[in-house]
């Protein structure tokens, strides 16, 4: 009987573990890539606006060199709060699935005024030829800015399909893992009425197995992946989604720890007490 | 006193062996169900990570018609010198914003001086570097030094051409033939969509 006990509680504090690591996945899903506000707080800290800005920055330069326009003509050409609300068009797109509409007109305007400027200044009249090289040279810096801003139009429409998908997924699932948890927890605890010292035994070997396991997950996804040097279409996204992978791979690290420190001050704490009735009882 | 240790130490002890077996049994199961899924995101994620820190640098050798040792990407490995016109730039390997910001861009995808092959070169029209380009004449000399060499070519054409029509510098690996381009017209405004090639056969001095 007493085996057959132990061999139920060795059972449900398995599914505990099992519980605790679906509520952490849950909980990395709809703080993280599920939550808009995470993103934006997280672009803010990785400076995306002004990654991008120096890629359209650097852009233009490219086209500025050959077209015989000062350089002043793409100087400032877009400001920070255009790019500021280009993003925010962006990832309004991936979270709530609307339409990219980019700062494109704002700054084929700039632009036409700062080149209309220039011939004007210089007193010079274009042939057709001019007239056309002038037209192209305005659309391939006006694509060279939606291109950087709008890395990819297909991932960030793919991005919220599969946002989407998984706030389904995480709906349907809700509060299951929660009260599972708690039922097994009760279970266990009405299991072993008599001695809740040995629940508290077996809820730290649950908790030393969960504290591990993320131990083990993190360092498995530092050593075989090098974090640091990924690539991801643009400097700013890399950099963007490089921040975010590593900060939850440390917050996990650190659950990790404290998971352990709690398994272990559990399994201590119940063999202690116990081994200290035992002698009282015995007196 | 040593007793209840021992029994502590004993119980301690079995609470982690069953610990550990959850574990076992949880990674086990991980394994066998995703380690196809794991090693294929593995290798992705590896895939699209550039460590510039491992690439080392090593200066290539010309063994035959091969070389051997590529330059790394975006490296210095030439100048070009076209006496006539007072040319003697940088030459780097790739083509990209800023190697074409600080010189002269080699094509990837085209030879290497001494393979035998297509040499594109391109290069801004300001007037630090290629604005002089169309000044060269059919006749003239232009010197490729590497690091692994010295090569002499005569241009032997010119030509202008549109910025689409890529087959005016065609690659190919019969004969050694360097082309330069630059943007054209030199004093362009706007977009510049055509570009001035020059043409030079391989000659040995």
């Amino acid at each position: 009987m007493k085996i057959f006990k132990y061999f139920i509680n060795i059972i449900l504090s398995f599914f505990i573990v099992i519980m605790v690591l679906a509520i952490i996945a849950l909980n990395i899903l709809n703080s993280v890539i599920l939550n808009k506000e995470y993103m934006l707080s997280k672009m803010e800290e990785t400076e995306f606006n002004l990654q991008i800005s120096r890629e359209v920055q650097n852009g233009f330069e490219n086209y500025i060199y050959q077209s015989g326009l000062p350089e002043d003509t793409i100087k400032d050409l877009f400001t920070e709060e255009m790019i500021q609300k280009d993003v925010k068009t962006i990832v309004d797109a991936i979270y709530d699935g609307t339409t990219i509409t980019l700062s494109s007109d704002e700054l084929r305007k700039n632009l036409s005024t700062r080149i209309d400027e220039y011939l004007t200044k210089e007193n010079l009249n274009l042939n057709q030829q001019g007239k056309n090289n002038i037209k192209q040279f305005e659309e391939l810096i006006i694509k060279e800015y939606d291109n950087n801003v709008n890395v990819s139009n297909e991932l960030y429409t793919q991005s919220n399909k599969i946002i989407d998908n998984l706030r389904e997924i995480s709906s349907k699932i809700g509060n299951i893992p929660q009260i599972v948890l708690i039922i097994l927890i009760i279970l266990l605890v009405l299991i072993n009425i008599k001695d809740l010292l040995i629940v508290i035994n077996f809820l730290g070997i649950s908790s030393l197995t969960v504290g591990v396991l993320l131990k083990l997950l993190t360092n498995a996804i530092f050593k075989n992946v090098d974090l640091d040097n990924l690539v991801v279409l643009a400097t700013s996204l890399s950099n963007l989604i490089i921040s975010i992978i590593k900060d939850n791979l440390y917050k996990l690290s650190d659950r990790g720890n404290l998971f352990i420190a709690c398994g272990i001050a559990a399994i201590l704490g119940s063999i202690i007490i116990k081994n200290l009735k035992v002698k009282e009882e015995k007196n | 006193m040593k007793k209840s240790i021992v029994k502590i130490i004993k119980a301690t002890i079995i609470s982690c062996i069953v610990a550990f077996l959850f574990i076992f049994v949880i990674c086990f199961t991980f394994q066998k169900v995703g380690k196809e899924k794991i090693d294929m995101a593995i290798y992705l994620l590896n895939i699209i990570t550039v460590n510039e820190n491992e690439v080392q640098e090593v200066s290539p050798v010309l063994q035959g018609n091969t070389l051997a040792n590529y330059p790394t990407y975006g490296s210095k490995y030439a100048t070009l010198k076209i006496d006539s016109i007072g040319v003697e730039l940088p030459v780097y390997y790739g083509a990209n914003y800023t190697i074409l910001k600080s010189g002269i861009a080699h094509d990837d995808t085209s030879f290497f001086p001494g393979e035998g092959g297509s040499i594109i070169l391109a290069g801004h029209n300001f007037k630090t570097f290629l604005a002089d380009l169309p000044k060269a004449e059919i006749g003239d000399k232009i010197v490729l030094d590497t690091n692994y060499g010295t090569f002499n070519y005569e241009i032997y054409g010119t030509k202008i051409v549109k910025e689409t029509e890529i087959d005016e510098v065609p690659i190919q690996n019969e004969k050694e033939i360097l082309m330069i381009y630059t943007c054209w017209p030199i004093n362009n405004i706007g977009h510049a969509s055509e570009r001035y090639v020059v043409y030079a056969n391989k000659i040995e001095e």
